[in-house]
């Protein structure tokens, strides 16, 4: 399998070696030449008639995102996986994406990375950020992410008018959005939420642990959530999560567990990585969280317990739950990613979940935990 | 995999990004996505060559009173550093002078643990800007690769 997508993608090169040889010899991108493309996507998705896009705003947290599409289908799927902000919240900064294909009259499709170098990510990001950028490279359907912090504005130059990542579905504009809130002193992180009243912590963890299972679970029995993939935490003297994205994912046995169906959530089908993708503002509105103090972190393991065991960690396991998943899912300022998570490790108690099989007992018993938790703080 | 250079110099790869808290050090490669946790003394060990070290002086330097089986246990330590790039070859550097680092007591000394995690390595070999083989192209890697995981 391996071997023919290499030997396509390589028939995919010899096609384009033609392809804008005025940019860079030899038609492709190298680490030379990747800095000064990255500007001149910015600067040409910048320049195009605003009159031939297609305009959405964004009242995200914190943030008004202005959105420049060539593709219908690409802004509805936005509007329906971001979450807007709550009433009466407003924004402390503005931003532009521009996502454009290559089908749009006037705007040339991506060019080619090229793999006939030796390089890696580190040097990828190193290069961009040498320039003030940032940026990521899709190679199965070749498309570049580039983000300019300082001018806050960003450019996914797409082949195809969907040709957006896979696991993007869920969570569009994830790169662009953690790229813009980082220089905001902001955190887009890859965690689940819980809260039960005014508490509420973080739920962490590697893939099969328990966490997406364990937020539904919450979710639908009392507890809240402000999304069960990535949230925004907001540091000062609270911590904070704020819902980015309404959608929560979720496999068949996993929705089973907790009394639904695909029919029951309105699943459109499974996603790249055969979970449902379903509107949880939607399948429980009053559960939904547009923002929520952090008072711990759970790190939830799958325990087949009679009765869910929750036990205290220590700061460096529950930086090892949570940091590398955090700071190796979205590229980019990984350094100060990981000291953010790291400070956040030391500065909120963890605990590890054991979890039962009931999830009306796991959610009682994070519950319970949570609301104990605040009332010995306070 | 990685062999260890007797007559090389050593420090720590600058590219790895570490964190301390009170009984752990967490470490990650964010080159291929593999991560680290120290225990005991593990995390002295790979600080000791935070200037550049040749490992079997670092070794005897830092173990001169410990006993055989924990002298070991330090050695095999720093052949694992080197094998999982925690260290690297300390290019044109001079090593450190002998009688800088602290040696461990016999009486405190904790064996050093290194936990290697390689689930999100995954997450890091799909992206296409890796290192790739001449022939094949992306997503083979060379043969000569980094060992991982």
């Amino acid at each position: 399998m391996a071997v023919r997508r290499a030997s396509l993608y390589k028939a995919d090169l010899r096609t384009d070696l033609t392809q804008s040889e005025h940019w860079v010899e030899g038609g492709l991108i190298t680490a030379a030449t990747l800095p000064d493309y990255a500007r001149a996507r910015l600067a040409a998705a910048r320049a195009l008639p605003r009159a031939g896009l297609l305009h959405h705003r964004f009242a995200l947290p914190l943030l008004d995102l202005d959105c420049w599409f060539s593709e219908p289908r690409l802004r509805q799927l936005c509007t329906e996986r971001l979450a807007a902000r709550g009433d009466g919240e407003a924004a402390r900064t503005h931003a532009d994406v521009f996502l454009l294909d290559g089908t749009l009259p006037g705007w040339e499709a991506p060019v080619l990375w090229d793999v006939r170098q030796g390089f890696t990510s580190r040097d990828f990001e190193t290069a961009l950020e040498r320039e003030g950028l940032r940026g990521f490279y899709h190679h199965e359907a070749p498309s570049w992410q580039f983000h300019d912090p300082d001018a806050r504005t960003g450019v996914h130059s797409l082949p195809e008018p969907m040709a957006i990542p896979p696991w993007e579905s869920g969570s569009p504009l994830r790169l662009f959005l953690h790229w813009t809130y980082a220089r905001m002193g902001l955190r887009l992180t890859h965690a689940a939420t819980l809260g039960a009243g005014t508490a509420g912590a973080l739920v962490v963890g590697a893939s099969g642990s328990g966490k997406s299972g364990t937020t539904l679970a919450g979710l639908l029995n009392g507890l809240s959530s402000a999304g069960d993939d990535y949230v925004l935490l907001e540091t000062g003297a609270e911590v904070t999560a704020h819902a980015v994205f309404r959608v929560f994912k979720q496999d068949d046995a996993g929705l089973r567990r907790v009394g639904l169906d695909a029919a029951a959530i309105g699943s459109k089908g499974l996603n790249w990585h055969g979970k449902h993708e379903f509107d949880a503002a939607a399948l429980r509105p009053e559960g939904f969280a547009r923002r929520m103090r952090i008072n711990a972190i759970l790190v939830p393991k799958v325990a087949r317990l009679p009765r869910t065991r929750i036990e205290p960690l220590s700061p460096g396991q529950a930086a090892l739950a949570l940091a590398p998943s955090a700071v190796l899912q979205l590229q980019g300022d990984m350094e100060d990613g990981f000291r953010f998570f790291a400070g956040l490790t030391r500065r909120l108690p963890a605990f590890r979940v054991h979890l039962s099989e009931d999830p009306a007992e796991i959610a009682d018993a994070i519950g319970r935990h949570l609301m104990q938790g605040v009332a010995l703080a306070g | 995999m990685t062999q260890l250079r007797t007559d090389a110099a050593y420090h720590v790869n600058n590219r790895i990004v570490a964190e301390n808290f009170d009984d752990e050090m967490v470490l990650i490669d964010v080159d291929n996505g593999i991560y680290f946790s120290m225990q005991g003394s593990a995390a002295a060990v790979w600080r000791a060559f935070e200037t550049p070290q040749v490992p079997a002086s670092a070794c005897a330097e830092l173990t001169a009173e410990l006993t055989e089986p924990d002298r070991l246990s330090v050695a095999r330590l720093i052949h694992e550093l080197a094998e999982r790039k925690l260290i690297v070859e300390a290019e044109a550097a001079p090593p450190a002078p002998a009688g800088r680092l602290s040696r461990f007591a016999a009486t405190s000394f904790a064996l050093p643990v290194l936990g290697v995690f390689t689930d999100l390595a995954d997450l890091i070999a799909i992206d296409p800007v890796h290192e790739v083989d001449d022939q094949a192209g992306w997503p083979v890697r060379p043969a000569s690769g980094d060992g991982q995981a």
